[in-house]
């Protein structure tokens, strides 16, 4: 299981939000940094087919960004996620799998599933527009899940999630993880410390850092607030 | 297909879960009750005075017009309806207030009317100057038409083909109660307006509050979201257009037919003041403006819904649909241009009137005179399908960037 990433650029007018970034990713919990503007969310919308480098090749298993097939494996998690204020939580999740190509029984089933796994069971026929923040923010990991995807974007998840939650949805992306790529961005860096299979670093566009973290070489926030203040 | 199905509802509920659809379709079913309802409110006053509601006047009309249902409009009753009328005492003055107007006139208003139309006099005394025979009375339609020909601008294979068309419908016309039909062709001014109205106010939504919302990153990063959501989004729309104006066309019918009758279907058009020489009847004329109704809502939801892509903006695109509907509604391209004052009267916010539906004016192609019923339906289903392939394009190209 392979993401390719070869030579991928975007830029927007006088921008480079992404410069010549070439990655291969394999199973495992993926750790994006970089502040905003780096140009993480480019990158993700580019590896999910939303947005079109403007040269460069994403591919998954040799499957091109642009097949139906490549975004079937697909799981996402926009940072700035939308909902539909009149649909319940079960009908969001069944709409979804509808637009994944879920078939309906094994949908409903899934979407029980993953309603309790996010803790959100007891209000699945309440509409959307009833919840707080942070169950919003569940149930859009829970769509992200619907799938069960081989590639898993997570653009900012722990975004409007309580300490608790937080600490659970790691356990969870560490268990996803260990059968499938897991791309997790975020600017906490103890998000991802703790879990990433290998940590990467972005700035103004550009992949500074990659490679796994260990104790050994010190302190993973120091090195990244190092890293993407020095100019 | 199965994917469909089940995207296809869930577009349908996005549509159907917001309070504004159904405000828009509880007041345009309002405006569509007033239209048959209105005229049979009010009274009718001279001098101050109250002489009669409008609603008995309309129950004795009808009455006398159900009276002279299946007779011939032919020498006899022309001499009845002419005697009837001479024997008014003062034919300069206010009439219809006098007796002999309610006694022996007025059972014969429906056929003096179209004395007076067709003979063009609008004043009694100039009518009853007249000699209204059989023969006479067909000779004046004819020359009433012409004269409608030449203000159209019509070519010369084009009032031959309307003279052929008048010589296919044998005199004398038989008259029938036919107020049912009437109005229900009335009601359809009005929905001409109300039908792009719903869709610009209901229908914009379907694609731009995906990009308000910020959903479009969900759906365009899921398997079906680039091809499938996209149909299931277009026939969505398309429902709910094709409901909402089949439901409004099936108020209006239901209204004017219940209210005024349903006699008359039979009737040819050439009997009525239209100056129509199409060999249809009525009820005909009716249900072909019920079709083109269904079919003008499929283009207008598609091209709202198309127009909400582009713009990526719903209110930009309710907003330009709406200053269609105004230029159609109080624009005007005079007659004597021709072809733009054609081309005017089909745009699909203009197109849904009598006049502009049975207009006498033709296409020509290959030597047929082909009629604006017949041709601007095939071009608005053509039009579907070219729209709907070029929304396609756009929404499949559609980039998610910037915010």
């Amino acid at each position: 299981m392979e993401l390719i990433m070869d030579r991928v650029s975007k830029q927007y007018k006088n921008k480079i939000a992404v410069d010549r970034i070439s990655l291969t990713l394999s199973e495992g919990v993926h750790g994006l940094l970089g502040e905003n503007g780096a140009g993480k969310t480019t990158l993700m919308r580019m590896l999910c087919g939303i947005l079109t480098p403007d040269s460069g090749t994403v591919t998954f298993d040799g499957m091109d960004v642009s097949e139906e097939a490549y975004r079937a494996h697909l799981g996402y998690l926009p940072q700035d996620f939308g909902y539909y204020p009149e649909f319940s939580a079960a009908d969001f999740l069944r709409y979804l799998a509808a637009l994944k190509g879920i078939p309906k029984q094994k949908a409903k089933q899934k979407a029980s599933e993953l309603l309790a796994l996010v803790s959100l069971s007891d209000v699945a026929r309440k509409k959307i527009k009833t919840f707080s923040g942070g169950m919003k923010q569940r149930l859009g990991i829970a769509q992200a899940l619907l799938n069960d995807p081989k590639l898993l974007i997570l653009d900012e998840p722990t975004a409007g999630l309580d300490p608790g939650e937080r600490v659970r949805f790691r356990s969870l992306i560490e268990t996803l993880g260990k059968n499938s790529i897991v791309l997790l961005s975020t600017h906490i860096v103890s998000d991802i410390e703790h879990i990433a299979d290998q940590v990467l670093i972005m700035r103004q566009g550009q992949l500074i850092y990659q490679g796994k973290w260990d104790e050994t070489k010190g302190d993973l926030e120091d090195f990244y607030l190092r890293e993407t203040t020095a100019k | 297909m199965e994917y469909l199905s089940t995207l296809y509802r869930y577009e349908l509920k996005k549509i159907t879960g917001k309070k504004i659809f159904w405000i828009t379709l509880f007041l345009s079913l309002l405006v569509v009750a007033t239209i048959p309802l209105l005229p049979l409110t009010g009274k009718s006053y001279v001098d101050g005075e109250v002489t009669d509601t409008h609603y008995h006047m309309f129950r004795v009309d009808q009455a006398h017009e159900r009276a002279l249902s299946g007779r011939a409009i032919d020498q006899a009753l022309l001499s009845e309806t002419v005697s009837a009328y001479e024997k008014i005492p003062d034919p300069e003055g206010r009439y219809t207030l006098t007796e002999e107007y309610q006694a022996c006139a007025r059972p014969y208003a429906a056929v003096f009317q179209l004395i007076s139309r067709w003979f063009d006099q609008p004043v009694l005394k100039d009518i009853l100057a007249l000699e209204v025979t059989e023969e006479s009375f067909y000779e004046a339609r004819l020359a009433f038409l012409e004269e409608e020909w030449q203000g159209q601008f019509l070519t010369e294979r084009e009032k031959a083909f309307w003279l052929q068309k008048e010589a296919e419908i044998s005199t004398p016309y038989l008259y029938y109660y036919h107020e049912g039909y009437t109005m229900l062709l009335k009601s359809f001014n009005t929905l001409c307006v109300l039908i792009p109205l719903f869709a610009a106010i209901c229908l914009p939504g379907v694609f731009a509050e995906e990009h308000t919302r910020r959903t479009d990153q969900l759906i365009l990063s899921g398997a079906k979201g680039k091809t499938t959501v996209y149909l299931a989004k277009i026939s969505a729309g398309v429902t709910v257009s094709l409901a909402s104006c089949a439901l409004m066309v099936l108020a209006s019918a239901i209204l004017a037919l219940g209210i005024y009758g349903t006699d008359g279907f039979a009737m040819q058009l050439q009997a009525t003041p239209y100056p129509f020489s199409h060999p249809l009847t009525i009820g005909a004329a009716c249900l072909i403006m019920c079709g083109i109704s269904l079919i003008l809502s499929v283009f207008i939801g598609i091209f709202v819904m198309v127009l909400s892509e582009c713009l990526q903006n719903g209110i930009a695109a309710m907003s330009v649909t709406v200053a269609l509907i105004l230029i159609a509604l109080l624009g005007k391209v005079p007659a004597q241009h021709r072809v733009l004052s054609q081309l005017f009267c089909w745009l699909p916010f203009s197109f849904l009137n009598i006049r502009n539906v049975f207009d006498l004016r033709t296409l020509p192609v290959f030597g047929h005179c082909l009629l604006s019923w017949q041709i601007v339906p095939v071009l608005y289903l053509l039009s579907c399908a070219l729209l709907a392939a070029a929304g396609r394009r756009v929404y499949q190209r559609y980039q998610v960037s910037g915010r």
